[in-house]
């Protein structure tokens, strides 16, 4: 059985021929087949094309010359626009969009040979933590039906986790990539700020909002990251930095690094589990010759707090262009246009758009700028500081990606705050543009556990040498859900 | 009886310029929007689709510093790009990439030229970049009033110049505009039409007790669509807060429109609700830093302007205030000119004066008067400075008169024909030799009794006449002197 | 931070273009109060001396060349329209509010 093999894996198995494309696509296929009804990861299937287009590379001869990526199964979170496939953002507003056009990085992957299998759930317009806050239904946590994948990009981690696909996209705007990666016991990847194209994915917050992917290893997202980063001239935030050969990094030694534990990061209220959990690869890390520091980034509790500022006051203005003029959904019935706003925006979006528009909108409304955006940017500012002193001391950060468990689907849905904190371990990195890689510890309750690598502003190289070399070491990555077929772990 | 206060006008301008670009301001869609089907410049970015990013237009930044410069402004070194929200179905993003903080040029002045003569400075508070909306059109569908979305214009680089209230009249808020045109045009960022929509303006006006200090309450007044329309526009509006103002009724602060067809402003809605535009430093795009020396570039790009010129084209050939102002509205106009000055300058003696004063009145008379009946720009003129001067020495040497001058001038400009060639052709040489012109001489004399009896009586000035005749009966070939020297030695 | 009042957030929902129901009103209300009284710790914060971030990338000047490119077709661009007619797309009547 393929299905649980890393990318790396299975591209050796192509490139050998051990494997047809065909086989690999047929098996994706009838795993999403009898997994999908469980999770709900799919907001819509593309099975058919996907075989079309595995029959194709075979016929065609050599996956190699296709591309890093030849005849790759891969998922996109639905706020990926993929012309011609539906993509709603799991949002009522654009339940029936179709875009005309590719996302940079869709273009990139599909050049590089991936076959896309279908557009993922995950929380209307990447609003959210555990995937709740789909229009179309929450998805399922693989390990325990009964629990929340983590989200934003919940039917990412999920689809990975549950063997659908080697690699699925996400978003990471304040954790949406890590946070699902932890709590679905895969590896997930939050680039640099600017280092992946931010154009053709529906937009959350701006200056946060980063390209990622959820993998199954380590070496997976190297390779996805060399294969979508890189400047775009549709996307002016995007650096013109070389693109390293990330993958080379790992398998290089880690000894004689430093990596800092910023001591706020160990919260009130952090589970037991959790602490115990990262205690564990702090150890793992002095094993392998990797030097201890304790770091302190003082402004983190303020990180939420920001966050939730500039957010919803990007988001307000980012899902003003949901008009019900050009596409979308639209009360066409409506007597004028006022109420065609109103009524268009009122039945479309879902209760955490409307609650995140309405926030950013009275934050960003005359006479409370400066006492929320502007005070709220201003902090960012130390938050930055406070990356930038510490990685004058140490190479990388190493800390949870939650302070909790996964939870129960329903146990937070209905206080915003709670579940807005959540978030409060992956914030700051997003606010700071540095890179974040999370990557399964171990396990508690039958539940992952995720810590998360950080490092500077475009160095995620060194990222993934030291995330390399420890899942190296431990194999978490080598565990896989059942589905509740029975209670192994393999 | 409470008599009636007098008051005095407060007008600043808020005028929009479209820049004449090749793409739009943050994607690659042609800017060429004027007169194309609905819907058919548009792309992912300047239709607001999800996941679209704008990717701001170098070139529309440098052609708004430019503007800045022209208009004395201080050009910000630091500058960036902020979102205003709104909705409108024209907006398909819900807001406009504008500059609320941070704009590229501040605090600037327009040497305003009057009908008299005199200048006067209006202030310039601010210029910055922005982009176009759509545009609606009305209509009936189904037999129910709609509106319908062109995006064509949505994303076309705009740039908003903002005034000081230092406009005291409608006639110079005119002026204003037109030298803003003027100035647009010299620079060559826009072609700054008001029909086409590539020059428009907003106007606050408010009016105040003569002598007062305080401002009084300003109203600001849209869809103007040509010079003359803001010209009326602000003079309805001043009578209609005149008399508000005696009536001791108050003003209210509100947009008003201008009804061209009832000649009068109408209230479009009050200020408070809509002015809350959330603005807030546009994040996909990163912020401009400019240097030294692309400064120094642009400004080595800028021409020398219409006011300059005017100012210099008086002192330097000694033209009257109103020619410098007709010679120098177009920057073609003015390169005509001063080609045709220099051409002249080398091909005969004189001074610059002469020769200068010589190619004006050519110009204002021939020229302009052409242009003026047919519609042409100078840009389309048939004939080059060259050819013009090859006219004037023909003039100037006698070998035709200027009376004929006149009309092979305006042959040369109807026809593409030279001077040499139409002389040629209509057998125009002037006509110097007295046998020649003897039998028309006799022929004047013998057919006007009446004027031949007056001369002789002592009133000379009759000869103009008589002259005047001879010139007819020659069609305009006769040397006019010559044709004197024989009246004078005939009729003695 | 005083619990925002009815007519705060009716305002807000105005200017945000979202239609509430009474109970909306309600509940955000409270949930938007809860929101703004817990991001009131950054008042904690000294920032006098601090300016804003509002990117990270340290990117300046990016700018793209004065160059057009062919347009999308314009059954493209009304492709997802939720109401057009003769390549246009159509909204109720529309006068002159802004």
């Amino acid at each position: 059985m393929q299905r649980f093999f890393t990318l790396t894996e299975a591209r050796e198995k192509l490139v050998k021929k051990e494997l047809s494309v065909t086989q690999l696509i047929e098996e994706a296929v009838t795993t999403i087949n009898t997994t999908e009804k469980k999770l709900h990861a799919f907001n819509t299937l593309t099975l058919e094309q996907a075989l079309e287009k595995a029959a194709k590379i075979d016929r065609q001869g050599t996956v190699k010359d296709i591309g890093p990526m030849g005849g790759i199964p891969i998922g996109y979170k639905d706020n990926f626009c993929t012309k011609g496939v539906r993509t709603t953002a799991s949002s009522n507003i654009l339940g029936n969009y179709i875009p005309i056009y590719n996302a940079t990085v869709v273009d990139r992957y599909e050049k590089a040979g991936a076959i896309s299998v279908g557009k993922l759930n995950c929380d209307a317009f990447a609003h959210g933590s555990s995937g709740e806050n789909s229009d179309f239904g929450p998805t399922k946590n693989p390990w325990n039906l009964e629990y929340v994948p983590g989200g934003s990009s919940s039917g990412s981690g999920a689809l990975v986790a549950s063997g659908g696909a080697f690699l699925a996209t996400g978003t990471d705007t304040g954790g949406s990539i890590r946070l699902p990666a932890s709590f679905c016991g895969i590896v997930g990847l939050k680039p640099s700020y600017g280092r992946v194209s931010r154009y053709g994915i529906v937009a959350m917050t701006s200056s946060t909002d980063s390209i990622g992917c959820l993998t199954r290893s380590v070496k997976d997202a190297a390779l996805a990251l060399e294969v979508t980063a890189g400047k775009d001239i549709h996307d002016g935030t995007t650096v013109d930095k070389k693109v390293e050969s990330y993958t080379s990094f790992c398998g290089k030694p880690v000894k004689g690094m430093t990596i800092g534990i910023p001591k706020e990061y160990f919260v009130k209220g952090i589970e037991k589990e959790v602490v115990d959990a990262t205690e564990k690869a702090i150890e793992v890390y002095k094993s392998l010759g990797v030097k201890i520091k304790e770091v302190s980034l003082p402004h983190t509790e303020y990180a939420t707090a920001v966050y939730y500022i500039v957010t919803p006051s990007e988001v307000s203005s980012n899902l003003a262009r949901y008009d019900g003029v050009r596409y979308g959904y639209s009360d066409t019935e409506a007597p004028d246009m006022l109420s065609r706003y109103f009524n268009s925006r009122r039945d479309g979006f879902g209760a955490e758009a409307k609650r995140r528009i309405m926030i950013g909108t009275y934050a960003l409304s005359s006479g409370y700028y400066d006492a929320y955006y502007k005070k709220a940017q201003q902090v960012r500012t130390l938050v930055c500081d406070d990356f930038k002193k510490a990685f004058q001391k140490v190479d990388l950060l190493l800390a949870p990606v939650s302070p909790t468990l996964p939870f129960k689907i329903g146990e937070k849905a209905s206080d915003p705050l709670q579940m807005y904190l959540s978030d409060i371990l992956t914030i700051a990195v997003n606010l700071a543009g540095v890179p974040g890689l999370a990557i399964p510890c171990g396990f508690a309750k039958g539940l992952p556990i995720g810590i998360q690598v950080i490092a500077p502003q475009f160095e995620e190289a060194k990222m993934f040498q030291a995330g390399y070399a420890y899942e190296q070491e431990t194999k978490w990555h080598t565990m896989h859900p059942t589905l509740g077929e029975n209670n192994g772990k393999k | 009886m409470v008599k009636n206060k007098e008051y005095e006008t407060v007008i600043g301008l808020e005028v929009h310029v479209e820049l004449a670009t090749k793409s739009k301001m943050f994607c690659s869609c042609s800017a060429d929007w004027f007169g194309e089907k609905p819907n058919t410049h548009n792309c992912p970015v300047c239709m607001g689709l999800p996941g679209a990013l704008p990717v701001p237009n170098g070139k529309a930044i440098e052609m708004c510093v430019k503007v800045g410069l022209a208009l004395n402004c201080t050009v910000a070194k630091e500058s960036k790009f902020d979102r205003k929200n709104y909705f409108y179905p024209d907006l398909p993003k819900g807001y406009q990439i504008s500059q609320f903080d941070q704009p590229l040029s501040v605090k600037g002045y327009l040497p305003l030229l009057l009908d008299d003569g005199t200048v006067k400075r209006i202030g310039i508070t601010r210029i910055h970049q922005e982009e176009d909306t759509g545009k609606l059109i009305h209509s009936v569908v189904d037999g129910k009033k709609v509106s319908l979305v062109d995006l064509n214009r949505s994303g076309v680089p705009l740039i908003e110049v903002v005034s000081e209230p230092d406009i005291s009249s409608p006639q110079e808020a005119k002026l204003f505009l037109q030298q803003m045109r003027q100035i647009v045009r010299y620079l060559e960022v826009s072609d700054g039409d008001m029909e086409k929509g590539s020059l428009r303006c907003d106007a606050n006006i408010s009016l105040r007790p003569k002598g007062d200090k305080k401002l009084g309450t300003k109203v600001e007044i849209k869809n103007m669509n040509s010079f003359r329309s803001v010209e009326r526009a602000l003079e309805s509006e001043i009578v209609r807060q005149t008399s508000l103002l005696n009536e001791e009724k108050k003003i209210v602060q509100e947009t008003r429109g201008w009804d061209e067809d009832k000649a009068k402003t109408f209230s479009q809605r009050s200020k408070e609700e809509s002015s809350d535009y959330r603005y807030f430093p546009e994040p996909d795009v990163p912020p401009m830093l400019l240097t030294e020396q692309q400064l120094t570039n642009i400004k080595k790009e800028i021409p020398e302007l219409g006011f300059e010129k005017y100012t210099r084209l008086q002192k330097e050939y000694g033209l009257s205030k109103k020619f410098a102002a007709i010679l120098t509205e177009s920057r073609n106009m003015a390169q005509f000119y001063e080609d045709a000055v220099s051409v002249l300058m080398k091909a005969s003696k004189g001074t610059k004066e002469q020769a200068g004063k010589d190619v004006a009145n050519w110009i204002v008379t021939g020229v302009m008067k052409y242009l003026n009946e047919t519609g042409a720009s100078i840009r389309e003129l048939l004939v080059e400075p060259a050819e013009l001067i090859e006219l004037i020495l023909f003039v100037r040497d006698g070998t035709v008169s200027q009376t004929a001058g006149a009309q092979i001038l305006d042959e040369m400009l109807r026809t593409d024909k030279s001077a040499r060639y139409i002389i040629e052709e209509k057998g125009l040489q002037q006509i110097s030799g007295t046998s020649e012109l003897e039998g028309i001489v006799d022929k004047v004399i013998r057919e006007h009794p009446e004027e031949v009896k007056k001369f002789k009586e002592g009133k000379t000035q009759v000869i103009g006449f008589l002259i005047g005749i001879g010139m007819k009966e020659s069609k305009g070939k006769a040397n006019p002197q010559v044709l004197k020297g024989l009246f004078d030695k005939k009729l003695k | 931070m005083a619990k925002l009042t009815k007519e705060q957030v009716e305002k807000v929902a105005h200017l945000a273009r979202i239609g509430l129901t009474l109970k909306d009103t309600k509940l955000f209300q409270e949930q938007l109060s809860d929101i703004l009284t817990y991001v009131e710790k950054l008042n904690g914060v000294d920032t006098s001396k601090v300016s804003m971030t509002s990117q990270v990338t340290g990117l300046t000047n990016v700018f793209r060349e004065d160059e057009a490119s062919p347009s999308l077709s314009v059954e493209d661009v009304l492709s997802n329209a939720p109401k057009k007619k003769n390549n246009l797309f159509i909204i109720p009547a529309v006068f002159d509010q802004e």
